[in-house]
């Protein structure tokens, strides 16, 4: 009897024992998923614990139930629980930076940058800091802020992997293009990077799209504008447009007619021309400036073009190193 | 139902545990969208595939209830049915057809149906039958869903002959061809507008449109001849009447085919909804039809 109670005993100062050495690890953030005890196992209806569980075991649990619905693509129900889980004090700084990233990719997977920038920004110094860092420097493009892009990029330190810094310097030449400072990307183009399959089609694309943005020559405006004053419409034709020329031809035109028409028969002094000649001038000037900005236009379509190819780059390259 | 999910009131001190919570008792306190994570954690522990069935249908019910249907119906598109008895697999695959039918998915929840009846006895696949019937109505094919209301009638009101007379009755008076909502031919309508600008919409029954459209492309025929033939405005009179002229001919032929189609869409819209009435009537009172 004695000596079941002994090992009774024994039992109960082991279990806590195990429980003291757990939460010791969440005091000293202990950073080491693999060292903390890991009494949790599952059964056919539901999950219990040997011994009761310190709330970093429950908590890593639960964030690998969190990487199962992130794998299943069920990204609500992921935000939620990741939320849930955020509003709880996390320990294991490891586990927090992880829950910041996951939250950060999801929003910034549904678009949501600002929130994703917030979420990433938090992550502080695990392994997933790289990839944050990376992320962020994406969202902070979508959302036009290059100068943060740049900086977040630029203060990352990733010389110790030839192909994470063949991808840091793939998005710095990115952001370079997107704030058209050749001279950056030139100094950029200038580093030897090593051959990476990460980044090898987009660093050719990189220089196509800077080879497309120096040859582009915007027309004349000037020409444009007399184009259309001699045939409506014939402006917006050599400003590279296809199909709306056409549309200012059949209303100018038409309109010409008539007034001139009227002219002939009524009078320069009638009523009746001066009203459509009056109609007829609005169009036409109108017309004609319409033509001398249409060169400015297709210029600013050109460069969103290019601008959304760009972006599409640097994104696929992040997506592919840290899927 | 037995769930233990780390989440809600977890805090400072594992003493807290007990703050956590079953997926069924999270529902019951209100808490749904706690109670779907919880119903997934379920789905994710389970290590058979009866408790993974029960807690995504429950997953999907309380999907439901927030009104995210699409989710819910995707939810049920992840069972397995392997290895569940018959009832489970029923109640499973009934609420699958269910959520694709509230979700306007009636190709997937016939394809459902059709499982019900290929799998499962005749005790349960009957009772799917009305759902069926509503589901067929709504892709037009109310002869297939008049056959399956009548097997559902037989099982129903067979102890009663004349009960299941009557219900044979109404079903195939309502069902008849000639009750059949009259599709308006969408061709036909661009066809006639082609011809005679406003038949098209004449065709399809609305009269003061066609009316409206024919004025107009009449009038750009009269403001040419006026213009041509007595004000001598050569230009002006061919311009401008061509130009109402061309804008309402070439719109008329896209109304026509729009009205056609919206056409359409009320006649069916309304003769379903007699039907659902009916079939919604039936399912009510079993013992036997009932007024309308």
């Amino acid at each position: 009897m004695s000596f079941l109670r002994t090992l009774h005993i024994l039992c109960f100062l082991f279990c806590v024992g195990c429980n003291l050495q757990s939460n010791a690890q969440d005091t000293t953030h202990n950073a080491v998923d693999t060292n903390i005890i890991d009494s949790v196992h599952v059964d056919s209806s539901k999950t219990t614990f040997d011994v009761k569980p310190t709330r970093y075991q429950l908590q890593k649990e639960e964030f690998t139930f969190i990487l199962y619905l992130i794998s299943s693509e069920l990204y609500d129900d992921a935000l939620y629980a990741l939320n849930r889980l955020n509003t709880d004090s996390i320990a294991n700084p490891n586990m927090q930076d992880s829950v910041n990233y996951y939250i950060g990719w999801i929003k910034y997977f549904k678009q949501d940058f600002h929130g994703a920038i917030a979420s990433f920004s938090a992550v502080e110094s695990s392994s997933v800091v790289v990839a944050s860092s990376f992320y962020n420097s994406i969202c902070y493009i979508q959302i036009d802020s290059l100068a943060k892009a740049r900086y977040v990029l630029q203060n990352l330190d990733v010389s110790s992997d030839a192909k994470l810094d063949n991808l840091k310097i793939l998005q710095l030449r990115g952001i370079s293009l997107l704030e058209r400072d050749f001279t950056s990307y030139d100094s950029l183009s200038a580093l030897s990077v090593e051959r990476s399959f990460i980044t090898e089609s987009e660093m050719n694309e990189m220089t196509n799209y800077a080879d497309l943005m120096r040859s582009y020559k915007r027309k004349s405006p000037w020409i444009a504008g007399l184009l259309s004053a001699i045939v409506p419409g014939l402006g917006k034709f050599y400003a590279g447009y296809r199909g709306t020329p056409f549309g200012a031809m059949y209303m100018t035109i038409p309109l010409g007619a008539i007034a001139a028409e009227s002219l002939i028969i009524a009078g320069v002094a009638s009523l009746q021309f001066i009203a459509l000649g009056a109609l007829f001038g609005v169009f036409y000037v109108g017309n004609v400036w319409g033509s001398v900005l249409s060169v400015y236009a297709k210029e600013q379509e050109f460069y969103e073009e290019l601008d959304h190819n760009i972006e599409f780059d640097l994104h696929t390259p992040v997506r592919r190193a840290f899927r | 139902m037995i769930c233990i999910l780390p989440f809600a009131g977890l805090s400072a001190s594992p003493t807290e545990l007990v703050f956590f919570r079953s997926a069924d008792s999270l529902r019951a306190a209100g808490s749904i969208e706690d109670a779907i994570i919880a119903y997934e954690y379920e789905a994710y522990t389970a290590t058979n595939n009866i408790t993974r069935t029960i807690a995504l249908v429950q997953k999907a019910d309380c999907l439901l209830e927030k009104g995210r249907i699409e989710q819910s119906e995707s939810t049920l598109s992840r069972l397995n049915y392997f290895g569940l008895s018959d009832s489970l697999q029923y109640e499973a695959r009934y609420k699958s057809a269910l959520y694709s039918y509230l979700n306007k998915n009636f190709e997937e929840s016939i394809a459902q149906f059709k499982m019900i009846q290929q799998f499962l006895p005749i005790e349960y696949s009957i009772n799917s039958k009305p759902l069926y019937a509503l589901a067929l109505n709504e892709t037009r094919e109310w002869t297939e869903a008049k056959e399956q209301l009548h097997t559902w009638g037989k099982y129903h009101f067979s102890e009663d002959t004349a009960v299941m007379n009557d219900f044979n009755d109404r079903i195939n008076e309502t069902y008849q061809v000639k009750n059949h909502p009259k599709l308006k031919d969408l061709d036909k309508a661009q066809v006639w507008a082609q011809l005679l600008p406003g038949t098209g919409q004449l065709y399809s029954g609305y009269f003061f449109d066609a009316a409206f459209t024919s004025i107009m492309v009449l009038s750009g025929i009269g403001i040419a001849a006026y213009g041509v033939l007595v004000a001598k405005y050569y230009v002006t009179g061919i311009l401008l009447g061509y130009g109402v002229f061309q804008q309402f001919y070439i719109g008329g032929q896209k109304r026509s085919e729009y009205l056609a189609n919206k056409r359409n869409y009320q006649r069916k819209r309304a003769y379903n909804d007699q039907l659902k009435g009916m079939i919604i009537n039936f399912t009510k009172n079993k013992k036997g039809p009932v007024n309308d």
